[in-house]
């Protein structure tokens, strides 16, 4: 059980940022992720011994963990609450967190921050939005892993069961997808 | 570590040590990583600013979620020097934190941006220029800066430690006490959450509140607000359709533009009934306007502005002194990072209206003091919107309701004061802050203010001196100005809510919306008579020297940019919209296209770009699915023409010829085979008619395949989109190298138009242009042919001017035309008379046109051309005094238009070049003197134009034809690089 502390708190950090990315947007500022955190260290106490004969590394176990935890929320929050959390849904985050091109897209266009590009961008998010969900699901996911989630090349590879090699050469190649995909924008490049 | 490395890419292990480095608040440098490693450095440039991007857009991400800024999970106890105590609040920017400094034992407040906010080197660059500056400001209604340092990857700012709140604290605490008592129970519950949110602090906001600001605290008032003497009638038919922040209506259903409030919510008017505050609350208010406008006094008299006043940049404390924070740092670590996406409304709701168009300066200050003087009067914002498109369109475009009829209690003195802070134009704001304050004393001491009540005339008045163009327009368009603002947003707003509702609210939305359109694109009209033409009319005579096309881009008075920036909003929001079905694509392709010559005319070259691309783009969404519509191809050949038009406008003139190259192939889809609507074949008659007049012929085939690569690449890899375009090579060659080719095939087009339709004015104007551009043509090989042909454009326009003479731009073009003619070496005496005449002839249509419109540039070029020509002609014919007058008069002519027109480069270009033709003139009469002052005004003008400029090749060589002349002239050019001077190379300047 001590063990288990340690672990969960050496990769805390990490942790954090996948219940961040993970967590709904309309959920968002009612969930605090630190509950759930809390919450999945105790599913994980409850699961560890089950633990023991997997064959996956402690940190992989933790975070699906965390997923499911957070699956668990949406279902609990989303389902029931759906219409009072709707009505509240903050004015200065319009977008759905959950739908990972779209939010890419949003944030992608972040360069454009003087206000007048400010408004530019909005016009040009939609757009990033279409290019990104052109992206093959699996390139979506290997950049999210690595950089949202904080993945090492190794931990993506043992996530989507491939070979380290295959990771390695499928970020390279996410990345230069995306970054093809940004600069085919009418007017991307032209702001920075 | 090597074996685990040898399975990966070498470029992801490079990736992932570039992360790492990121995550550890360093900002390594993308060329030290292509320095090092050579082999992969294309890679490293390539890729690695994307990598960055995702690190931010990561950053972003955790900002908004846990509505500040995260600095990791780990708890920060010691910052070099400096012991962490507790954590006294959060924002967009950074945490603060009280801390120790242990070294002096003194308390101090230290804010820690988040690693991920300055990754990259030339942002941490300005954050520290930036810091420095500030630190110099002594005052005390400011909070000092320290100093900056780095600890542990992150980068902070020591300050003063001020025992206060923020301004937008003590506001939300007035707004909750205001509604306390009359709010139902579930907009109480949201309350208590925002309220647990800020408990560390919740104390001393009411301490603040209670004990600083002198509430006449009485009673809450019931729902009518009768005590106040309002009557509750007025109330009610007063709309409120503002906002405050738990309003619970779905966002996106609100009317966009500030004076035009639909939907109102007649509780929400029923809640805002008037809030007890009294004098002496206004005077606080008053004296914390004084304190702050003394601040910015200070700092703006040290040349620095602070670009983000507003409520959370002001603290207060207990003794009701305020502090202005964050001076200047605003600006330098939220140009870096993505944290303006946090909170943005927040951010957005006090940026000015000039800030939007990329200025600013102290006015914009005054108007942030002004703002956040409104709010704590009004107890609510002064902009607000459910979206960042509509709030950016209301600051721009609306004034804020009046303070006075919020709550009659304010002091109409302080109202006036306040509104002429916040004016949208800087020019009628307090021009200084130290007049703000000046009048906040008055205000204070019961004296008489200096600023004006602006009355309902005075408005209109000075909306219509903004707007000349407005003022004299028919009250018919008057009202559709009008008309054309409600349907736009009433239509905008029924449509978004008619994709949500049934079929028939759907079809009057659309219905409206279109009506909108149709308004806007009749005023539209007014400032932009279709130019059919292209846009560099003008013939540049060949064989003198000067041999290259510069473009001029259409350039507007201020007036008409200011009011075409009002309609661009107006049109954005439809351009906007989701093409959710085939209806909705032409309106928003429309308005894209709308949008994109709008740029184009205000010079947002760029942008305009993008939005006759997104037009093209949409069209062709359409296009692909019902198969090729005469109608989407004969627009999106349209737009092609547009963006060519506007590509030959920059100097792009490979884009500019693929686009009309795309526009051909829009037009004749299936090769040959031409559809037989006029319309059709006059965009094509047109098309060929730009082709040939481009001046295309002298691109290279290969050039060109890259340049459609960036026109339509944006298209070509989307859904649902039609496979990219490649025009063979070959066939592209073919077609590019024959102009006349091309202006005959319009001439042809436009004889079987004409068959069927011969009073159609704009056929005889394409016909006669086509005419004139082909005998330039043909000028070098058949005399015949050519005079033939300038003789039948002079015929259809000599006609074209009588049967219309309400139109300027016809005989603007005959006046070209005239101008137009063969300057061989060898010309008889006749010849030259016949020139002159012509030239006679140009210059008295001309000199009418410009005296008659005097704002309107092109017609200005067009007479100073004239000249030139006519100055030519003079010299060849040995008259040098009348020569060089009319040399002069063209230069002159040009000056006043580069004085004018400042950033118009093409001006500038074309003064230099006649500048030079005019020293050759001088030359001969040894006025060396003359010559050294007339080129070095040219020398000087050439070299400040910035290097990105479009034209930047012609500007080169200009510069360096005038330099070399300078220097033959026997004047030393300090500025000259030495080494591009030949012997007898300035004979092809100063011809025998």
């Amino acid at each position: 059980m001590e063990a288990l502390a340690e672990l969960f708190s050496l990769h805390r950090e990490r942790l954090w940022r996948i219940v961040n990315f993970r967590l709904d947007s309309r959920l968002l500022g009612r969930i605090n992720p630190d509950d759930i955190l809390q919450e999945s260290y105790l599913a994980a106490s409850q699961r560890i011994k089950h633990y023991a004969g997997l064959p996956s590394s402690p940190f992989i176990w933790l975070r699906m963990i965390v997923h499911q935890t957070v699956a668990q929320v949406h279902r609990r929050h989303l389902t029931a609450q759906m219409r009072d959390v709707d009505r509240e849904v903050p004015l200065d985050k319009p977008y759905d967190r959950y739908a990972t091109s779209q939010s890419l897209s949003f944030h992608l266009t972040g360069h454009l921050t003087s206000p007048s590009q400010a408004a530019i961008r909005a016009e040009m998010v939609n757009e990033v939005e279409q290019a990104i969900k052109t992206m093959d699901e699996v390139d979506q996911e290997v950049l999210a892993l690595r950089h949202f989630e904080e993945l090492t090349n190794h931990e993506v590879a043992e996530v989507l069961d491939i070979d380290k090699t295959a990771a390695s050469n499928r970020y390279i190649r996410a990345i230069q997808r995306l970054k093809e995909i940004l600069s085919e924008i009418p007017g991307y490049s032209e702001q920075e | 570590m090597t074996q685990e490395q040898a399975d990966r890419d070498p470029l992801e292990v490079l990736a992932d040590r570039f992360l790492q480095e990121q995550r550890q608040g360093k900002c390594p440098s993308i060329s030290d990583y292509a320095n090092e490693h050579p082999e992969l450095a294309e890679h490293i440039r390539e890729l690695f600013p994307t990598i960055t991007a995702m690190e931010q857009l990561k950053f972003s991400r955790e900002t908004i979620s846990s509505g500040g800024v995260y600095l990791g999970s780990m708890r920060l106890e010691h910052l070099g020097d400096f012991r962490i105590i507790r954590e006294i609040g959060r924002g967009g920017m950074g945490i603060v934190f009280e801390a120790e400094q242990q070294s002096l034992g003194r308390r101090v407040a230290i804010k820690v941006l988040p690693r991920q906010s300055l990754l990259r080197p030339k942002d941490l660059e300005r954050f520290t220029r930036e810091a420095r500056i500030v630190a110099s400001l002594h005052h005390t209604n400011i909070v000092e800066v320290f100093g900056v340092g780095q600890e542990d990857g992150f980068h902070y700012y020591v300050m003063q430690l001020v025992h206060g709140v923020g301004l937008e604290k003590v506001i939300a605490e007035l707004h909750t006490r205001r509604h306390r008592s009359k709010i139902d129970r579930r907009t109480a519950r949201i309350k208590a959450r925002a309220t647990t949110k800020a408990k560390h602090d919740s104390t001393s906001i009411e301490q603040v509140v209670s004990g600083l600001f002198s509430l006449d605290d009485g009673p809450p008032e019931n729902e009518t607000g009768s005590s106040d003497g309002a009557s509750p009638a007025a109330k009610a038919n007063e709309p409120m359709s503002e906002r405050t922040g738990e309003s619970d209506r779905p966002a996106g259903t609100e009317a966009e533009s500030g004076e035009v409030k639909s939907d109102s919510s007649a509780t929400q008017a029923g809640h805002d009934g008037e809030f007890r505050l009294g004098r002496r609350y206004f005077d606080d208010v008053a004296k914390i306007g004084l304190q702050v406008a003394d601040a910015l006094a200070h700092a703006h008299s040290r040349g620095i502005l602070h670009q983000d006043i507003k409520p959370a940049n002001l603290l207060i404390d207990y003794h009701n002194i305020v502090y202005v924070t964050d001076f200047g740092l605003a600006k330098a670590v939220q140009a870096g990072d993505a944290t303006q996406t946090a909170g943005i409304t927040g951010t957005l709701r006090y940026i000015s209206p000039e800030q939007f168009q990329g200025r600013t300066d102290a006015r914009s200050d005054i108007y942030g003091l002004g703002l956040t003087l409104y709010e704590l009067l009004a107890l609510r914002p002064a902009y607000e919107g459910p979206d960042r498109n509509t709030l950016i369109n209301r600051i721009n475009t609306s004034d804020p309701v009046r303070l006075g009829k919020l709550n009659r209690r304010i002091p109409r003195d302080l109202e006036t004061i306040v509104q002429k802070a916040i004016a949208r134009n800087p020019d009628n704001r307090y021009q200084y802050v130290r007049e703000f304050g000046e009048d906040l004393k008055c205000f204070l001491e019961d004296r008489p203010i200096r600023a004006r009540r602006v009355g309902s005339i005075e408005r209109f008045w000075r909306w219509s001196r903004r707007n000349p163009a407005i003022a004299s327009l028919t009250a018919a368009t008057m009202f559709l100005i009008v008309l054309a603002a409600i349907v736009a947003t009433t239509g905008y707003i029924n449509t978004n809510r008619a994709l949500i509702g049934q079929e028939i609210e759907r079809e009057r939305a659309q219905a409206n919306a279109d009506l909108a359109m149709k308004a806007l694109n009749r005023m539209f009209e007014r400032f932009n008579p279709n130019q059919i033409t292209a846009v560099s009319g003008l013939t540049v005579d060949k064989g003198e020297g000067i041999t290259m096309l510069i473009p001029t881009p259409p350039v507007l008075s201020g007036e008409v940019a200011e009011l075409l920036k009002d309609m661009l909003t107006f049109y954005r929001r439809i351009a906007n919209a989701e093409p959710y079905d085939h209806a909705l694509r032409q309106r928003i392709a429309r308005a894209n296209e709308r949008v994109g010559s709008i740029r184009q005319l205000l010079g947002l070259h760029n942008l305009a770009a993008s939005s006759y691309k997104r037009a093209i783009y949409i069209y062709r969404m359409r296009y692909g699915d019902l198969g090729q519509e005469d109608s989407f191809m004969l627009e999106s050949a349209r737009i092609y023409n547009s963006l060519g038009q506007l590509y030959l406008s920059t100097g792009s003139r490979n884009d500019a010829c693929v686009a009309h190259l795309e526009a051909l192939r829009a037009l004749q889809p299936n090769a040959g085979t031409i559809s037989d609507r006029p319309a059709i074949r006059y965009e094509l008659a047109r098309t060929h008619y730009l082709l040939g007049s481009g001046g295309y012929d002298d691109l290279d085939a290969s050039s060109l395949d890259e340049g459609q690569d960036s026109t339509s690449a944006g298209e070509s890899s989307r859904p649902g989109q039609l496979s990219p375009v490649t025009i063979n090579r070959l066939e592209l060659e073919a077609r590019q190298r024959e102009p006349d080719v091309h202006l005959q095939t319009a001439i042809e087009i436009m004889e079987g138009l004409l068959a069927e339709d011969a009073d159609n004015p704009d056929y005889h104007l394409i016909t006669a242009l086509c005419h004139r551009n082909m005998s330039s043509m043909f000028s070098q090989g058949d005399p015949y042919v050519a005079g033939g042909s300038l003789t039948t454009a002079t015929v259809i326009l000599e006609k074209l001017v009588v049967d219309h003479p309400e139109m300027p731009d016809y005989r603007y073009h005959l006046a070209e035309t005239y101008a137009t003619f063969d300057l061989k070496e060898d010309l008889s005496e006749s010849s030259y008379q016949v020139i002159e005449d012509r030239l006679n002839k140009a210059l008295a249509i001309s000199e009418g046109l410009s005296a008659e419109y005097p704002d309107i540039p092109h017609y200005t070029v067009s007479q100073a051309h004239i000249y030139h020509h006519t100055g030519t002609i003079m010299q060849r014919t040995l008259r040098w005094d009348e020569a060089e007058r009319n040399y002069q008069k063209s230069a002159r002519l040009y000056k006043a238009l580069v004085g004018r027109f400042p950033d118009t480069v093409s001006y500038k270009v074309r003064l230099a070049a006649f500048r030079l033709t005019l020293a050759n003139l001088l030359v001969r009469d040894q006025r060396l003197a003359e010559v050294r002052s007339i080129l070095k005004d040219s020398i000087k003008m050439l070299s400040e134009i910035p290097s990105s400029s479009s034209n930047r090749q012609a500007v080169d060589e200009l510069l360096a034809q005038t330099r070399q002349a300078f220097e033959l002239a026997g004047g030393e050019d300090t500025q000259k690089p030495s080494k591009s001077r030949k012997p007898g190379d300035g004979s092809g300047i100063f011809k025998k």
